[in-house]
C-alpha cells in the first residue's frame, strides 16, 4: 500500500490557454512514513497533493492510492470513497474554522461522513486529544485560541475522520518556535499510529528532521525522489537549478569547505555539524 | 532623538486580563529594533497601540515629540507605516504602481507629482520593472517588497513589519531581509525600523533585540547581550536561539563571546590555520 503517481499530467485550462503544471509525474509516496514534497513556489507542489484526495484529476495517467484508481475518468460519487481515506490540511487551516466551539467545529468532518452525533463527538474528543488540546478550552470559541491551538484545532477537525493518509501543505508556517516543535512533535506521533504523512515545506531542516522520503519538484516535473541523506548529498550546483536550499548546517559545512576545510559527508543536524568542527578543530572524536 | 517613546502604557482586551501594565520603551530614532516573542506574548498588540489602531487603557506613547492623542493621530501616523504579514491581504490598486499611487492619493499628493515618488519607491525595493503588473500574480516575497514600497512612497520616519516574512518561501524571505538591510544604509538615522518576529535569526539582524511575554519586557539589548546572557531565558520562553548559537553551544570549546553567523564562521577558520 503506497501513494504512486504514475505518468500524471495535469495542466489548469484547456486548450490554446492550458498551462501545464504536472509533466508526466512518476513518484510514490511509501505507506507508514513521512514524505515531503519540496521545490521552489510554483513548481506544482499543491497541484500535486490535490490529486491525492481528487480535488484534482489527473488529464492522463493515473494515481493509485492504496486501492483506490484516481484517473481523468473517475466519477465525483467515487470519490467518497478515497476522501475517507485522505484527510488533507490546507495552508492556514486556521482560517476555516467556523463552528461556535472548539468540539463543534472538529466534530463536523466525522457528522459529514455520516457518522451519528454521539460517534462524532467522540472521534472529536480523540482527535483533540491527539492534537494536544487541553479539555478546559473544548467548548471554547476556537477564535478565542492562540494561532498554534488554532492551527492544532483545524487539524483535528482533520484528524476526526481518522484518515489512514494524512496531506499537509506547509503546516508550521507562520507559527512561533514552540508552536511548530509541538506540531512537528504531532506529525512524528501521527507516523508512530501508522499513519502515511504527505507533506509540502519550504524548510530543509525540517526535511532532514523528519521525512523519511522526499520529492523535489522543479517546473511541474520530479527532480529527485530519494531519502534526504541522499538528497542533501548532491553536487552544489543542482540546488541552484532545482532552486532549493540546503539544510543550515549543510551550508554552514560548505562555507567551511569553502575556507578550506575538508569536507566528507554533509552535515544535516546541529549536532553532526558541531561533531565535525570539533573533530576537526580540536581532533575530538 | 527618539522616534517612540512609551511610558506606563496600560492595555487590556475586552474580558481579559491585562496585557500591558506599567509597561516603558523607548526606541532612538534611527535604530533597527527586532519585537520578539511567542503568540499571544503582545507585540502585535503593541504595534497596534503605536499606530493608534488600538487605543490605549493608560499611559503615554509619543512619536518624534509628537504626543499620541485623538488631534495628533493623523500626524502621528504620517510619520508611520506598517507592513502586514499576510502578503495577499494588503493590496487595493490594479497594478503594482497604482498599489503605491493608493497611499499618495490619500496623503493628497499632486498627481504630477506622483510617478517620480511611485519609481523611486518601487526601485528601492527592486520592484520598478513591475510596475505595470497585477499583483495578484506576484510571489509572496515580491508582493511584501512592494507593500514596502507603497510604505516608503509615503516617507515615513517608522516602518513597523508585523511578522512581514511569515509566509515567505526562504527565497522571498531572503530578498524581503536584504531590501531591509539596504533600506537600513540608504537611509540611515532616518528610518527607524520595527521589525516584529518570532525567528531569532531575523531577530539577529537588528541592533537591539527587545523580547515580550505577555506584555512585560524580559530582555533588551543589542542581539550579543539577548544572546548571550539571555539563552536559557529564550529557551524557557520557547523562542529558540539563532543558529550561530546553537552551534557555538554544541562546540568542545565555545567562542569566547556571541558571534553571528559569518563572525561564527570566520572564528573557526582561523582557529584552524
Amino acid at each position: 500500500m503506497a501513494i504512486n503517481f504514475e505518468q500524471v499530467n495535469f495542466s489548469y485550462g484547456q486548450g490554446k490557454l492550458a498551462q501545464p503544471v504536472l509533466k508526466d509525474i512518476s513518484a510514490s509516496m511509501p505507506s507508514g512514513e513521512i514524505t515531503a514534497i519540496v521545490g521552489q513556489t510554483g513548481s506544482g507542489k499543491s497541484t500535486l497533493v490535490q490529486h491525492i484526495n481528487g480535488l484534482l484529476k489527473p488529464d492522463s495517467g493515473r494515481v493509485v492510492i492504496n486501492d483506490f484508481v484516481l484517473t481523468s475518468q473517475t466519477k465525483e460519487k467515487d470519490l467518497v470513497k478515497l476522501r475517507a481515506q485522505v484527510g488533507m490540511v490546507f495552508q492556514f487551516p486556521e482560517n476555516q474554522l467556523f463552528a461556535e466551539t472548539v468540539l463543534a467545529d472538529v466534530a463536523y468532518g466525522p457528522v459529514n461522513f455520516g457518522m451519528g452525533k454521539e460517534a462524532a463527538q467522540a472521534a472529536a474528543k480523540k482527535a483533540l486529544q491527539t492534537v494536544g488540546i487541553p479539555e478546559d478550552i473544548w467548548d471554547k470559541s476556537p477564535f478565542a485560541l492562540s494561532g498554534g491551538q488554532m492551527r492544532r484545532v483545524a487539524i483535528a477537525g482533520v484528524l476526526a475522520t481518522d484518515p489512514e493518509i494524512v496531506v499537509m501543505d506547509e503546516p508550521v508556517a507562520g507559527l512561533d518556535p514552540k508552536g511548530q516543535a509541538d506540531l512537528l512533535n504531532l506529525i512524528e506521533n501521527l507516523k508512530g499510529q501508522g499513519k502515511t504523512i504527505v507533506l509540502i515545506t519550504h524548510q530543509m531542516e525540517q526535511v532532514a528532521a523528519l521525512a523519511d522520503w522526499v520529492v523535489v519538484l522543479h517546473h511541474g516535473e520530479v527532480a529527485a525522489a530519494e531519502n534526504p541523506l541522499a538528497l542533501f548529498n548532491r553536487p552544489l550546483d543542482w540546488y541552484q537549478e532545482v532552486g532549493i536550499d540546503l539544510p543550515r548546517p549543510a551550508q554552514f559545512a560548505e562555507d567551511l569547505h569553502q575556507g578550506g576545510w575538508p569536507l566528507g559527508q554533509r552535515p544535516l543536524t546541529v549536532k553532526a555539524l558541531a561533531s565535525q568542527i570539533n573533530q576537526e578543530v580540536w581532533g575530538d572524536e | 532623538m527618539d522616534a517612540i517613546k512609551i511610558d506606563n502604557l496600560a492595555y487590556h482586551y475586552e474580558d481579559q486580563a491585562p496585557l500591558f501594565k506599567n509597561f516603558n520603551l523607548t526606541i532612538q530614532a534611527g535604530d533597527w529594533v527586532a519585537l520578539v516573542g511567542h503568540n499571544g506574548s503582545g507585540k502585535s498588540t503593541l504595534a497596534k497601540l503605536i499606530l493608534g489602531l488600538l487605543e490605549r487603557d493608560d499611559g503615554k506613547i509619543t512619536v518624534y515629540d509628537l504626543p499620541l492623542t485623538e488631534e495628533n493621530l493623523g500626524k502621528a501616523r504620517e510619520k508611520m507605516g506598517m507592513v502586514f504579514q499576510n502578503p495577499d491581504n494588503q493590496f487595493v490598486g490594479a497594478t503594482v504602481a497604482d498599489d503605491v499611487a493608493f497611499g499618495l492619493e490619500n496623503q493628497q499628493v499632486p498627481s504630477q507629482d506622483m510617478p517620480a515618488k511611485i519609481e523611486a519607491a518601487l526601485k528601492t525595493v527592486g520592484m520598478a520593472a513591475f510596475a505595470d503588473r497585477e499583483p495578484h500574480y506576484l510571489s509572496g516575497g515580491q508582493k511584501q517588497r512592494v507593500a514596502l514600497a507603497s510604505v516608503l512612497a509615503l516617507q515615513p520616519k517608522i516602518i513597523i513589519l508585523d511578522e512581514a516574512t511569515a509566509m515567505l518561501d526562504p527565497q522571498g524571505r531572503a530578498a524581503v531581509l536584504q531590501t531591509l538591510k539596504d533600506l537600513k544604509k540608504a537611509y540611515g538615522d532616518q528610518l527607524t525600523l520595527i521589525m516584529i518576529t518570532h525567528d531569532m535569526d531575523e531577530a539577529s539582524l537588528a541592533d537591539r533585540v527587545v523580547v515580550l511575554d505577555d506584555g512585560k519586557l524580559v530582555l533588551d539589548g543589542t542581539p550579543a547581550e539577548v544572546f548571550e546572557a539571555g539563552d536559557q531565558k529564550l529557551k524557557d520562553l520557547g523562542l529558540g536561539l539563532p543558529f550561530s548559537v546553537q552551534v557555538s553551544q554544541a562546540l568542545k570549546v565555545q567562542p569566547p563571546h556571541y558571534l553571528n553567523q559569518q563572525e561564527l564562521l570566520q572564528w573557526l577558520l582561523t582557529l584552524n590555520k
